[in-house]
C-alpha cells in the first residue's frame, strides 16, 4: 500500500517513517538467540502433560 | 498432594490450562499456538524440491517446533513420572458395550486389546492406526489445521472458518463412534 503524497513533493525524514509506517509487517523484527526458544519447550512441556494427565489424547474419551 | 498430582485432571481444570496456552504464546513471543503448522515446517526442512508451499524461512518458525518436541516430551514426563496406577474410569454402560467388541484392558489411555503391534498387521488395526492417522493428516492440511489449532487458536480469535469446523469435527466424531467405528471393532 502507498501512503498518498503529492507528487513532486519533497520527502523529509518524517514522511518516510510514516511511509513505513503505513505498511503493516507482523512478521517479528526481533533476533533472538536460540536458547529463546528453550521457553516454548517449557510451555510444550506442561502443555503436554495437561494432555496426558486431563486424558484428553484418551481413545476411551476421544 | 501426591495424589492430585496421580489421579486423572477434571475437564474444567484441563479446559482453563489448555486455553491459557494461548495468551501465553502471544505474551511471551507473540506466537501463534499451532501443532500441525511443524510438519510444514518439517517438510520445508527437509524437503530440498522447489515447492512454492515450502519455500519459506522456516527458521523462523523454529519456536514451534520446540513447542511440539516439549508436548512430546510432556507426555513422557506424565506418563513415566505421574501417571494413575488405577484403570481409567468410563461409564459402566460403555464398559459393557465395549466387552462386547473384547476390548477390557483399562490400564493404559489406549485400548491394549487392540492397540498393539500384533493387531497392526490384522484388518481392523490396520484400519484403526495406519488408515486413521492417515485420515487425521490429510484432514488437518485440507482443512489448514488440526482439532487444536481451530479448536485452540481458532475460536479464541473468533475465526468463523474455525467454528465450522469444530462443529464438523464433533459431527464427524459422533457419527464414526456412534456409525462407524462398531463396525470396525466387529471385522
Amino acid at each position: 500500500m502507498k501512503t498518498q503524497t503529492a507528487p513532486f513533493q519533497e520527502t523529509t525524514i518524517a514522511e518516510l517513517t510514516r511511509q513505513k509506517d503505513a505498511i503493516c509487517v507482523n512478521e517479528s523484527k526481533i533476533e533472538e538467540k536460540w536458547y529463546h526458544n528453550l521457553k516454548y519447550l517449557f510451555i510444550g512441556i506442561a502443555f503436554g502433560i495437561v494432555f496426558v494427565k486431563a486424558e484428553i489424547i484418551s481413545w476411551f474419551r476421544i | 498432594m501426591i495424589d492430585f498430582i496421580t489421579q486423572p485432571w477434571s475437564w474444567y481444570v484441563a479446559g482453563i490450562l489448555v486455553g491459557l496456552t494461548v495468551p501465553t504464546l502471544l505474551l511471551i513471543g507473540n506466537k501463534s499456538f499451532g501443532i500441525s503448522s511443524s510438519l510444514r515446517h518439517v517438510c520445508a526442512m527437509c524437503v530440498p524440491a522447489k515447492i512454492p508451499f515450502f519455500q519459506y524461512e522456516w527458521k523462523k518458525e523454529i519456536w514451534n517446533l520446540f513447542f511440539v518436541v516439549g508436548i512430546l516430551l510432556g507426555g513422557v514426563i506424565a506418563a513415566n513420572f505421574l501417571s494413575n496406577p488405577n484403570d481409567i474410569q468410563i461409564a459402566e454402560s460403555l464398559k459393557t458395550d465395549l466387552a462386547g467388541y473384547g476390548i477390557t484392558n483399562y490400564s493404559n489411555l489406549v485400548p491394549l486389546d487392540i492397540m498393539n503391534w500384533e493387531s497392526l498387521f490384522t484388518l481392523k488395526g490396520l484400519l484403526l492406526m495406519v488408515v486413521g492417522g492417515f485420515l487425521v493428516g490429510f484432514g488437518t492440511r485440507y482443512a489448514g489445521g488440526c482439532t487444536s489449532g481451530h479448536a485452540i487458536m481458532g475460536l479464541s480469535t473468533l475465526q468463523l472458518p474455525s467454528l465450522i469446523a469444530t462443529c464438523c469435527f464433533m459431527i464427524g466424531g459422533f457419527i464414526m463412534a456412534n456409525l462407524i467405528l462398531p463396525l470396525i471393532l466387529n471385522l
